[in-house]
């Protein structure tokens, strides 16, 4: 697995565009500004063809939003999800994400809204389309009993940058999980971007992993993040080689018994139990590593 | 028996995580399956069954979280049930490698994905290793041959 | 707009642009491209070049531009690399790519490698790329590892790939030595699981090759002496080995949900099923003399597999399988259908899913024993997965016949009740097949079989389509009581006149069309019928205001229910008296006199022409229709063929027999034998109209979205005087002449499969001066192994009737095809 991250350190430095030109094919694309992407800058490549209007600054802006007498709940979900305790600010810069693979760093946008339909109309305007460019996500605290009406709620999502995540998380607990799994089934196959409803209450933990084992409630907005497309920001790969398991033996003395290893491998005559000997050591440094 | 033709990850938003081919198909055929099942996959009700027939094959997949596994077979040749055990077979070995596997290893490991896949599966998607234990060894010896080799870069 | 959303703008508008930095990037990306293509680039950057063209490549992206870099890799002498590298060209390369040839060599190395994991690379990237070509060139190497490796997990992987070699090239039989195999079965220490999965591969590519090819005699190789003759002394071994799996569980690194291995078990079931096709094939005593201990050993297989977990319900599947496809003893396919039938009884949907198709195949074998479990079927109507609901439909209308008729209908009906517009396509597949099973089978109460169609209309009548309309109205006419005939109509009319009644919802054309035809045909019936009396609401005024206010409804968006309201309004004009009513029907008539449908216009004149004739001339012309006898061909087709099995495309398949006899109805309604079918064509004037959907694209999305609907060849029967006229290890051909005059041949040639055989394309030719006219395959160009597939020829000219044949197709799913060809000299002379 650590090789596999020392591969990523180097992704950084490597442009698609790069690769694919350098065979004579242009690839417009692709090849807009993505520094660092490693794996995940590509993988919506798709996306990104489908807006031809992709947007030229990092998309690295998630946004909070839930009505005015949600506030509260909605300062318990920046805490819970980004360790963030500013309660009055409506922006804050050069949060940090990070998760066991890489890290990056994003703006929050914090709002509120006395009606959510009138939120909506203003939002889906032509005006706050570079706003709509750049988000990462949008996040949106609400009662699923009193949710905007259904064309207003599709217009709102179609108007978002294909890549752009919204995750509606339902803070009314008289919400059954099975009525948000239906609204995750009937949604699921419509819309290219990533949308899903959450049930959250604070208060109650509620069960971690629905039938198919998949992460339920904040957990879920967690990993929608993690896996989330971060289009034009730079990835900071998280170096795992000096992974917890690592401090049981130093690298020093990892590569101290390999040398010891190697001198006794090349004196031993039998082939086989020198081939043997070469595993065993190989999988007892496996161990470690 | 097993006698895979493919097998597709998808992420619950239609994302392609991963691919395998095991017959020959042009380049055409596989955009057009890939095109044709995700949707179709994603907007099963959860009770119903994990077969579905497509073209002239079947297609046996299983959500595991929020991924799909997604296989063609061949029709009257392989058996279906058998199938949902090798995915089954194939995510708990991944488990056991990742440790609770998640989507985000897949996408950051794709190529450990598949060496742990190549070890268990081979030639014309037929099964050629049925013990977990014995596939996860092979590979985490590979590894450690991988690591082998960049240390050894770092001493010469 | 809210201040906060301001804000945001105004912050993403001031941020610094990315400009500048693109200028950078753009001059790194040069840098990289120069790099590319400088040989000394660090092995380090190819592999991250290949691992994020390998991420491209999973996004469907066009990767081929990496393939060579894959192969650089794999040159390498970095095991890091190398693993890489195979991973990519397995991933980049195909089968078919000339690039595989600047692998032999590597391969060639790595496969003598002497560290075991870089051979293990070789074998399995050799395994998924092997050309016929690298098959021929590296099997020695891979036979060499199976000779003398001790490894387990090298030699499960030599034999993985051995079997695809042999499988890509079977001229390796040649070289394949049976004791390697022989040697690695005894040895203990090294026949792990992993092993025996290598070995089953292996003996299922000779098996098949056997089962496919026509080894005899070619290249010196008797397959049944020197290939399946020393083969069959491992079966003991194997009978052996498969009952311990199967009784006993000692290895927990096995186990799955209490199961044995299941994945190893499945595939030795099904490699010992192959030795039995073979050796049934090639009548070789080697192989059958072991049939009964394999009948025993499948007994208790499927006596003692726990079936409760989808693990042993996969052993116990494929064993299932195997006694079909063998059709072995009866006791053993009764005890195939009680596990299917307890798959059935389960809460598992894909269980019940993998019973219902295979219950459906194996109906012919055992049809009584899938009678039997007929109450689990119809459980299954009543499934909420739409395509248990499919199978569970296509198994109750195989299994249905005299005896369990009643039973059944009543099921679908209560199947059709419960459904709604998303299944559609379940209901046209259930009214359709109702149609053809009441035409197949005398049903002697008529006033139920009449009631089973008002049920019909009443339920799903919106979506039947007006073909099929037709044949209920056939069925209605050809009732032979007048009694039912006038009950039925009641029964409609009450329904429909009483304002109260909702049942009938207005957009219900099929009902409203049989009742409108109806009314033209027995209104006089219930006008004077004997229970006049009871229904009140039922009245010469209110069935014409019914057909006025009908008309009104559809009188511009359907002009199909239109005609039929006309010929309707004529006929029943001379069956009423009040002449009010008759004058409301005229004017009726007359409404579409100056239509701009040109039909409707020409009709409406005509019919007023009629009106005005004396009653006793309208009463000849206007008679009641007569019975209508169905064209024997058409029932003989539709019936033979796919009443029960459905085919692969059978909506197709049934509107090009019903093509065909609309053809033969024509040339033939010159004859004594009036077609009924042509009256009723004639006085509804719509002949194109009746095969259109009843809603636009019905059709259409049938037959392209037809999820579930069963590959399954209709019966083609080999007639007893067909001889034979060519014989080869895939197929058979047997020709039947069926008329010889000077000048004219008919003859039909039949096509007998010994395995499975797909596209199956036939090229014939006739001496010069004779045409040959070639009909079409029938019932398809798929045929499955002892099955048949018809082709109807017409020679004529002069001289003797010679044939050349030459056959293309592909076998057992096989992408190669075979070719065959011969020649066949008739006794008979144009």
């Amino acid at each position: 697995m650590c090789v596999n991250v020392y591969f990523l350190c180097h992704f950084k430095f490597v442009h698609i565009y790069s690769i694919c030109e350098n065979r004579g094919e242009k690839r417009e694309v692709l090849g807009r500004y993505r520094i660092a992407q490693p794996f995940q800058g590509s993988m919506h490549a798709k996306n990104t063809k489908l807006a031809m209007n992709a947007p030229e600054y990092p998309q690295n802006k998630i946004l909070v939003l839930s009505h005015h007498s949600h506030n509260f709940l909605k300062t318990q979900l920046l805490q819970d999800l980004f360790h963030c305790s500013t309660t009055s600010v409506s922006i804050i810069k050069d949060q940090t994400w990070e998760n066991k693979y890489y890290k990056t760093s994003f703006d929050l946008y914090i709002d509120s809204f006395k009606d959510l339909p009138v939120w909506i109309e203003e939002f889906v305007t032509l005006e706050c389309e570079p706003l709509r460019n750049v988000m990462a996500g949008i996040i949106l605290i609400t009662d699923n009993r009193l949710m905007a009406p259904q064309e207003l709620l599709t217009q709102f999502m179609t108007s978002v940058h294909p890549n752009t995540f919204i995750v509606l998380v339902n803070v009314n607990k008289e919400v059954e999980q099975e009525e948000i799994d239906e609204l995750n089934e009937n949604r699921c196959s419509s819309f290219t971007n990533v949308i899903e409803f959450i049930n959250w209450t604070r208060s109650k933990p509620t069960i971690n992993h629905n039938e198919y084992g998949e992460k339920l409630g904040l957990d879920r907005v967690q990993e929608i993040i993690d896996t989330h497309d971060w289009l034009n920001c730079k990835l900071q790969p998280i170096t795992m080689i000096m992974d917890k398991k690592s401090k049981d033996m130093p690298l020093e003395q990892i590569i101290k018994n390999l040398q010891s290893a190697r001198i006794k491998y090349k004196s031993m005559e039998n082939s086989n139990e020198a081939d043997a000997f070469a595993e065993e050591i190989a999988e007892q440094l496996s161990e470690f590593l | 028996m097993t006698q895979l033709k493919y097998l597709i990850l998808v992420s619950r938003q239609g994302k392609i995580r991963l691919k395998k081919w095991y017959t020959a198909m042009s380049a055409s055929e596989k955009a057009k399956i890939v095109k044709d099942l995700t949707p179709t996959i994603l907007a099963r009700k959860p009770k119903m069954c994990n077969i579905i027939e497509y073209s002239d094959h079947k297609v046996v997949y299983k959500r595991y979280a929020s991924l799909f596994f997604i296989v063609g077979v061949t029709s009257d040749v392989d058996n279906e049930l058998l199938t949902l055990e090798v995915i089954h077979r194939f995510v708990e070995t991944m488990d056991t490698y990742f440790g609770n596997v998640c989507e985000l290893d897949i996408i950051f490991n794709f190529n450990k994905v598949y060496d742990i896949l190549n070890e268990m599966i081979m030639c014309d998607g037929s099964i050629a290793e049925s013990s977990r234990k014995e596939v996860l060894h092979h590979v985490t010896v590979m590894d450690t041959m991988e690591s082998n080799d960049n240390l050894e870069r770092v001493l010469s | 707009m809210g201040s906060s959303l301001r804000s945001f703008i105004k912050d993403v508008r001031g941020a610094k642009t990315l400009a500048d930095e693109r200028a950078i990037i753009t001059k790194q990306s040069a840098k990289i491209r120069t790099k590319l293509r400088d040989d000394h680039l660090p092995h380090e950057k190819r592999r991250v070049n290949i691992q994020k063209l390998l991420y491209l490549y999973i996004l469907g992206e066009k990767t081929h531009f990496g393939q060579v870099e894959s192969i650089n890799l794999v040159a390498s002498d970095e095991f890091v690399d190398k693993r890489l590298g195979y991973l990519a060209a397995t991933l980049l390369l195909d089968e078919s790519e000339d690039l595989l040839t600047l692998l032999t060599n590597m391969l060639n190395n790595d496969l003598h490698h002497p560290n075991k994991y870089v051979v293990s690379l070789a074998l399995t990237s050799l395994g998924f790329l092997s050309s016929p070509e690298l098959a021929r060139d590296l099997y020695p190497d891979v036979e060499n590892i199976i000779k003398n490796s001790r490894d387990p997990f090298l030699l499960k992987k030599a034999l993985q790939c051995a079997a695809k070699l042999i499988f890509k090239d079977d001229s390796l039989l040649e070289i394949f030595n049976i004791e390697d195999i022989t040697r690695v079965l005894s040895n203990h220490s090294i026949c792990t699981h992993g092993v025996l999965l290598g070995i089953t591969k292996i003996l299922q590519s000779i098996l098949l090759i056997g089962l496919n090819g026509n080894k005899e005699e070619e290249d010196g190789i008797d397959y049944n002496n020197d290939i399946l003759a020393p083969l069959s002394l491992l079966l003991r071994e194997f009978f052996v080995r498969l009952e311990n799996l199967n009784s006993k569980n000692i290895e927990p690194g096995y186990d799955v949900q209490g199961i044995c291995d299941p994945f190893l078990q499945c595939e030795m079931i099904y490699t010992l099923q192959l030795y039995f096709q073979v050796g049934e094939l090639l009548d070789s005593k080697h192989v059958l003399g072991y049939k009964d201990n394999f009948c025993d050993l499948l007994t208790r297989i499927a006596t003692n597999t726990d079936s409760t977990k989808n693990s042993g319900q996969a052993i116990l599947y494929e064993t299932v399988k195997t006694i079909f496809s063998l059709n072995l003893n009866q006791p053993l396919r009764v005890l195939g259908v009680n596990i299917l039938a307890k798959f059935l009884a389960g809460k598992d949907n894909n269980t019940k899913y993998v019973s219902l198709n295979t219950l459906l195949k194996v109906v012919p074998q055992e049809p009584t024993a899938v009678q039997r479990h007929r109450k689990f079927i119809s459980h299954c109507l009543q499934d909420n997965d739409v395509s248990i609901r499919m199978r569970a439909l296509e198994l109750s209308f195989a299994i249905l016949d005299g005896s369990n008729l009643v039973e059944l209908v009543n099921e679908l009906m209560k199947f059709l009740a419960k459904q709604d517009e998303d299944s559609k396509d379940l209901i046209i597949y259930t009214i359709d097949h109702l149609v053809d099973t009441f035409d197949t089978h005398v049903v002697k109460d008529e006033s139920w079989k009449l009631d089973v169609f008002l049920n019909i209309l009443k339920l799903v009548g919106p979506f039947i389509n007006y073909e099929k309309i037709n044949d209920i109205l056939i069925i209605i006419n050809n009732t032979t009581k007048l009694f039912d005939k006038s009950n039925f109509l009641q029964k409609l009319l009450s329904l429909s006149l009483d304002g109260e009644s909702m049942e009938i919802s207005d957009d219900n054309i099929g009902w409203q069309l049989v009742l409108v035809w109806c009314i033209g045909e027995y209104g006089d019936l219930v006008l004077n019928g004997d229970n006049k009396n009871n229904t009140s609401s039922i009245n010469e005024s209110s069935i014409t205001d019914y057909l006025l206010n009908l008309q009104e409804c559809y009188t511009t968006t359907n002009h199909k229910i239109i005609n039929y309201i006309l010929t309707t309004a004529l006929k029943l004009s001379i069956k009423i008296f009040d002449a009010k009513n008759i004058e409301k029907l005229r004017q009726l008539i007359l409404n579409y006199a100056d239509s701009t449908d040109l039909t409707l216009q020409m009709k409406s004149n005509q019919y007023e022409i009629f009106f005005n004739q004396s009653l006793s001339v309208k009463k000849t012309i206007l008679e009641t229709m007569p019975k209508f006898e169905k064209i024997a061909e058409k029932s003989n087709n539709v019936k033979g063929s796919s009443k029960n099995l459905i085919s692969n495309e059978p909506i197709d398949l049934l509107s090009d027999l019903l093509n065909e006899d609309s053809k033969s109805e024509t040339k033939d309604s010159t004859g004594d034998n009036v077609k009924p079918i042509d009256i009723l064509e004639e006085i509804f004037g719509e002949k194109n109209d009746i095969t259109q959907p009843l809603k636009r694209g019905e059709e259409e999305e049938k037959s392209t979205n037809h999820p579930t609907v069963a590959i399954t060849n209709a019966d083609v029967i080999l007639p007893s005087d067909a001889t034979k006229i060519y014989d080869s290890s895939s197929l058979n051909v047997y020709a039947s002449l069926l008329s010889v005059s000077s000048g004219l041949a008919h003859l039909d040639l039949f096509f007998q499969a010994k395995s499975l055989i797909s596209d199956l394309q036939t090229f014939c030719a006739v001496p010069k001066a004779q045409k040959l006219t070639l009909g079409q395959l029938y019932p398809s160009s798929t045929i499955k192994a002892s099955q048949v597939c018809k082709q109807s020829l017409k020679v004529s000219g002069s001289g003797k009737l010679k044939l050349r044949i030459k056959l293309d197709f592909h076998l057992n799913g096989s992408s190669s095809t075979t070719n065959e060809q011969f020649d066949h000299k008739f006794n008979e002379s144009l």
